[in-house]
């Protein structure tokens, strides 16, 4: 298929908008990009699947880079869940061939439609919050100082522990964390894995729900750590397309390079985000992927 | 205590700084690839959606801009699978044995689903 300028500018065009999505939220954007490919572009469902988990990646490479960086992505929590997301994808493939996948989606349909009502309905976290210096006093008054260059000072991890805390832009002040319930945030993410395996989405709106709700995670720590984290669960999935020879470069290549862009862009974006906002934005976009779950597990499926 | 202290704050930053740059030094690379193929290629008219397997990024039946843009998803697509490799050994160093295991963890599964294909 010849791609004329104009498909190609779209194709740009949509990677942005994936990217500054995925950067705001903490997901990969594959509920956005395939969908627009298939109905947009008259891709297969494979093709798309292939492009998106190459926007997933660029967008976690993108937005992980600037979080990791601030010191808002948890590498340690990241790291921890993506044992579970890793295994549950791997399950999600070897499982494929026994469960049917539009039992699965109908149930996540379902789960994501709750979620998001919880999402809307949850108060805002509780973390110990200490109002920060002026601007200019800022850096020496805390504990962990700046990088070299910087204006305000970063969060940080607790080395050997899921602790942590970061800066709230938005409040101006550090933000103390610490993780409860690995155990059922890790149960989430093994079944997120499954629905990646399964349905081939990266799965970040179940772990950023699941890190906030489940595990008393603040909503951008979540975001920002499943941004770092669902790269690595899309990799699994794209080393297979690329050997089947399904990633298209010509249209990979330009929908990647809107992502960056857009991913760049929500990351500073989201600094100014209120919370609120953020789990509204969430929200919406739970309630997108459980009307199309749904509409899968009724045997609407985009593309197939 | 100060080095308990030195730890504690120099070690996370020393990793943020590390995978900072690893994935900076990754998505610039992988850019500039999918970039200049995708301007060689949109230049001449040449833009088209086909299959591409990693091994024809040396192929000559190719058009260079396909197997630049081709060059530079492969660079993406390693750039996360290097990163767990870095944070095995930046904790490996810290010798922080806690997440040294989930690192290893994660590692072990990658690969066991590259290897089956149902990853």
């Amino acid at each position: 298929m010849h791609i004329a300028a104009t498909q190609a500018v779209l194709l740009i065009a949509l990677g942005a908008f994936s990217g500054l999505i995925g950067a705001l939220v903490g997901i990969g954007g594959g509920i956005i990009v395939v969908p627009a490919l298939v109905l947009g572009f008259g891709c297969g469902i494979k093709v798309a699947v292939a492009t998106s988990l190459v926007t997933v990646v660029a967008t976690s490479t993108t937005a992980g880079s600037v979080w990791v960086g601030k010191g808002l992505a948890n590498m340690r929590l990241g790291m921890t869940l993506e044992v579970a997301t890793t295994l549950g994808g791997l399950s999600g493939g070897l499982l494929a061939a026994l469960i049917s996948p539009s039992i699965l989606a109908g149930l996540f349909g379902v789960l994501m439609g709750v979620t998001a009502a919880l999402m809307m309905r949850k108060p805002a976290t509780t973390a110990a919050a200490s109002n920060l210096a002026p601007r200019d006093q800022t850096p020496r008054a805390m504990n962990d100082a700046p990088a070299r260059g910087a204006t305000e000072p970063d969060g940080t991890e607790e080395p050997g522990t899921l602790a942590g805390s970061y800066v709230d832009g938005e409040k101006r002040a550090l933000v103390s964390y610490r993780v409860e319930r690995i155990w059922l945030g890790s149960v989430i993410s093994f079944a997120a894995g499954i629905l990646s395996g399964m349905l081939g989405v990266g799965g970040g709106f179940i772990k950023v729900p699941a890190m906030h709700l489940g595990m008393r995670v603040p909503i951008k720590v979540a975001a920002a750590t499943s941004n770092f984290m669902i790269g690595v669960t899309a990799i699994s999935s794209l080393f297979v397309y690329l050997a089947r020879g399904l990633v298209h470069p010509a249209l990979a290549a330009p929908v990647a390079l809107g992502t960056l862009a857009g991913s760049l862009v929500g990351t500073r974006v989201a600094r100014h985000v209120s919370a609120t906002t953020l789990k509204r934005l969430l929200a919406a976009v739970l309630v997108l992927v459980a009307m199309q779950m749904m509409l899968q597990s009724a045997g609407v499926t985009l593309g197939h | 205590m100060d080095t308990e202290r030195h730890i504690a704050t120099e070690a996370p930053r020393r990793e943020r700084r590390s995978v900072q740059l690893l994935l900076r030094g990754g998505l610039a690379l992988s850019g500039s690839l999918m970039t200049a193929g995708f301007l060689l290629q949109f230049a001449h008219g040449a833009l088209r959606s086909q299959g591409f397997a990693p091994r024809d990024v040396l192929s000559a039946t190719f058009p260079l801009g396909e197997r630049l843009m081709g060059a530079g998803i492969l660079v993406l697509a390693a750039t996360p699978a290097v990163r767990v490799l870095a944070l095995l050994l930046l904790w490996t160093h810290e010798r922080d044995l806690r997440f040294v295991a989930v690192a290893l963890a994660v590692i072990a599964t990658l690969a066991t689903a590259i290897a089956l294909g149902g990853g």
